[in-house]
């Protein structure tokens, strides 16, 4: 049977696989017109192009229009193998343990220069990414990689120590090419003028400028091997601040501003015409961190108690004015495949959260307003970081809302980064901070009790029947049996309460009307930019 | 005169020593966690491990003390932590930009009001001259960043005259000379404005002051005596001496070249050292924390050194022997 199932599996990829887009020449055209440019906004500048070295998490996106990956993953954020989209790879096998992959790359894909992408051009960026003298971000995607190995031009290999089910994803790179590092060292690597200027690139874009703190200028890739983008040009233009940004979406400075603040959507919406605000589902979710290990917060009841004390639809409508959506795990609902949809949000009700909190020892004794238990009241600090208005609102309200059921919150605003070694040092009782999801799928991270002493979970959080969910989750390749296993990991922390989860945060961004044929998706509105066309009035 | 600045300059060394060892050890001394922007769930803690070994944040503060003074003696700042880059090549976009808005707006800024606080001085008590008082010290109260947003909101959203932000065009390099000149003027003249026109009213008073006081004095009396015409009495005798406390306030201006303004470079996107200092800051980016520490000690001792100069040139009885 687990042969038969492998075996179904294995066939579904191929044929999946199969389906790819065929390089066409780079000058034949695509519905809706061509030509035109779209000036974006950026925040910040980029660090580099070279998507080994860069940092900067704008620098990711950029990146998205000059190199191009092994595969794709659709709108749909699906993340399931089976869905990925071929690019660089038209198709790829699993072997029958699923402790390999082997890619059949595209032959007919060429760097911008006109040379062939080939396996070797991936092996070796596999080489840099594992270099331990190189600073590359994502290198723990390797961890599991036993080897790479190059079986032709075209042929690529990767043989994993165990069997789980990021296997696809983990090895999905974008390759940089190799004949133009050829004999340079990893030390030379770091300062190769390549990484400010990216020469040789495979996206359906290359660099055309770079100002720096000023202007990021693309232009269409004439050697792209596949369909050739709409839009001719790209522009980035960096502005920091976010009413300048505003002011030059409004002049027609900028087509493009991405997470614009909610409370101007009304506004432009009513006074800007030309202004097409996009509101879609983001990836980010706030929390409350409890200190799990904290005496205050051991309990789940008291935890669970003080969610429901919480009235969080209000919270969304106040801060983001309804852009946002209440959320009860750490699972996204952008990650359809597993997002339990059966646990709604508890319910706002401080009555009852009175009820509990007074059946596990919390009862006003001395008459001041205030829960206490064995002589010492309800009272603690919650931190969150100064830079995030919507956190320290979200902090005065919380502050607001426990007061109503005798609980005394010390609110305290710090910076980021002292937010952060703080929370490292667990020197806190709560605090309110987020994390963005990526399409990768694994708590790991976050949820294991191992990752206390080495990894995310800052809280403390330990319980071995997620621990051990996760283990079998993070192995298992059929989607139904993990699906039945996420919801459970879902179910287990929605009892325990270990945050208290707040919302997920919309993405709003304001782009001109004359740009046609959008499509965004969770991570972005870059989505389909290579499909975007301009209607001229 | 030649060894006089040669001991400023001497005296100037330990000094600026004594501020980067002071704000190094502050500044490492501060909570904040430099790699913060590392702590994502798609980065391995490893990761974080390991840069903070790369850039040696795991040694004791003395270790590394000794090891960025060594490193400064030979002219390596280092690395920014926050913006993955050398702290040279960071320091080399932001100070030709700062430099130029800055040097503008002091020379707009002397020019106006030099010229507005001598008119002032000359029809004390006349109508122009309480509209220059009551007009200089509103636009001195004026917060910078009120006016920035109103003259943004005026001249670039409602009149669409100017720019609202940036250095120059979108594709000004394609532009013929002059009208490249001119769009990087454009840029300019919010900016400017802006920064220039509080020091302004501030000098203006200054001056109005300073001249009419000057031309009070003895001196003036016996030239006017002596029959020498008006126009060489204020510009020659009375003009020279009024000048040095505004030599002082450009004096004290001179480190400001460098430090830029924050306010008005993040609101009209002007990739300048503001940006720069607060950024690095906020991050905990100590290399680009202690360039920047540098950078502004050396402008300070420089702008005092400079005002001591020019006071000697204004007023020969000063003398630096």
């Amino acid at each position: 049977m687990r042969g038969v199932l492998f075996f179904l599996f294995t066939l579904a990829f191929i044929t999946l696989s199969c389906e790819c887009q065929k390089p066409q020449p780079a000058n034949q055209t695509t519905p809706g017109k061509t030509g035109g440019t779209l000036v974006s906004s950026l925040a910040t500048d980029v660090d580099n192009l070279n998507p080994i070295l860069s940092q900067t998490a704008a620098a990711s996106d950029l990146e998205g229009f000059l190199y191009l990956s092994l595969f794709r993953t659709d709108e749909n954020f699906k993340i399931r193998t089976s869905e990925y989209m071929p690019c660089l790879a038209k198709s790829w096998r699993f072997s029958e343990d699923f402790k390999e992959i082997t890619f059949y790359l595209e032959e007919e894909a060429k760097w911008s220069d006109g040379q062939p992408i080939t396996a070797h051009d991936l092996k070796f960026t596999y080489d840099l990414m594992t270099d331990p003298t190189i600073p590359y971000l994502g290198r723990s995607q390797f961890d599991f990689v036993e080897a790479c190995e190059v079986k032709g031009d075209h042929e690529l290999i990767f043989r994993f120590r165990e069997v789980y089910a990021n296997e696809l994803i983990d090895v999905g790179m974008t390759p940089l090419p190799r004949h133009v590092f050829e004999n340079v060292s990893s030390e030379e690597f770091l300062t190769h003028p390549f990484n400010e200027n990216p020469t040789v690139v495979s996206g359906p874009y290359r660099l055309k400028k770079w100002d720096r703190n000023q202007t990021i200028e693309l232009e269409v890739n004439p050697n792209y091997s596949f369909k050739r983008p709409n839009l001719d040009r790209i522009v980035f233009r960096i502005i920091q601040d976010e009413t300048s940004r505003l002011t030059n979406l409004k002049t027609g400075e900028i087509d493009l501003m991405v997470s614009m603040p909610p409370h101007q959507v009304e506004d432009l919406k009513n006074n800007y015409p030309e202004i097409n605000v996009l509101t879609y589902s983001g990836t980010r979710y706030d929390y409350i961190g409890w200190l799990n290990t904290h005496p205050l917060f051991e309990n789940r009841t008291v935890r669970r108690a003080l969610t429901m004390a919480i009235n969080r639809q209000e919270m969304v409508d106040a801060l983001y004015y309804g852009f946002a959506e209440e959320c009860v795990s750490p699972v996204h609902p952008a990650h359809a495949d597993f997002y339990n949809p059966n646990l709604e949000p508890i319910p706002y009700d401080p009555e009852q959260a009175k009820q509990m909190l007074a059946e596990v020892g919390w009862v006003d004794r001395n008459n001041d307003g205030v829960l206490d238990r064995d002589g010492r009241d309800f009272s603690f600090t919650i931190k969150t970081n100064v830079s995030n208005k919507q956190r320290v609102d979200a902090l005065t309200m919380i502050q607001s809302y426990l007061s109503k059921v005798g609980i005394r919150v010390r609110p305290e605003v710090l910076e980021f980064n002292v937010l952060i070694a703080q929370q490292t040092e667990r020197d806190y009782e709560a605090l309110i901070s987020g994390w963005s999801m990526g399409t990768r799928f694994d708590p790991t991270n976050i949820w294991h009790s191992r990752s206390i002493v080495n990894g995310y979970n800052e809280h403390n959080y330990s319980n071995a029947t997620v621990d051990s969910l996760i283990d079998l989750g993070r192995r298992t390749l059929d989607k139904d049996k993990a699906r039945d296993i996420w919801y459970e990991f879902q179910e287990i922390l929605y009892a325990d309460q270990p945050y208290t989860f707040l919302f997920v945060r919309d993405n709003v961004d304001g782009l001109n009307r004359k740009f046609k044929n959008v499509k965004t998706w969770p991570r972005g509105i870059y989505f389909n930019v290579e499909e975007w066309w301009i209607e001229e009035e | 005169m030649r060894n006089y600045i040669i001991r400023r300059i001497l005296i100037a060394i330990p000094i600026i020593f004594g501020v980067l060892t002071l704000t190094f050890v502050v500044m490492n001394l501060t909570p904040g966690d430099p790699l913060a922007q590392y702590v994502r769930p798609d980065v391995s803690p490893e990761f974080r491990e390991q840069m903070a070994e790369r850039f040696g944040l795991n040694d004791p503060l003395h270790v590394r003390y000794f090891k960025w003074v060594r490193n400064f003696c030979v002219g390596d700042f280092g690395h920014s932590y926050s913006r993955n880059r050398p702290v040279r090549d960071v320091l080399l976009d932001a100070v030709p930009l700062t430099l130029l808005l800055s040097g503008v707006s002091l020379i707009v800024s002397i020019l106006v009001g030099v010229l507005v606080g001598t008119l002032s001085a000359l029809k004390k008590y006349s109508v122009y001259d309480h509209i220059a008082t009551v007009l200089s010290l509103f636009i001195y109260a004026m917060p910078t960043f009120w006016l920035a947003l109103m003259v943004v909101i005026l001249f670039s959203l409602k009149f669409k005259l100017l720019p609202a932000s940036n250095v120059a065009s979108l594709d000004a390099d394609t532009l013929g000379f002059f009208p490249y000149l001119w769009d990087r003027i454009e840029h300019m003249i919010l900016p400017v404005f802006v920064l220039a026109i509080g020091n302004a009213a501030s000098k203006a008073r200054y001056m109005r002051s300073s001249l009419l006081e000057v031309i009070g004095q003895d001196y003036i009396r016996t030239a006017r005596a002596k029959g020498v015409s008006e126009r060489v009495i204020i510009m020659k005798h009375a003009m020279r001496n009024a000048f040095i406390p505004i030599v002082t306030l450009i004096g004290l201006s001179i480190p400001f070249l460098l430090e830029g303004s924050l306010i008005v470079e993040v609101i009209f996107s002007w990739p300048g050292m503001g940006q720069v200092i607060v950024s690095s800051i906020f991050n905990r980016d100590y290399p680009l924390v202690m360039a920047t520490t540098f950078i502004s000690a050396v402008m300070v001792i420089l702008g005092n050194l400079l005002a001591d100069i020019l006071y000697s040139v204004f007023d020969p009885r000063i003398r630096y022997d």
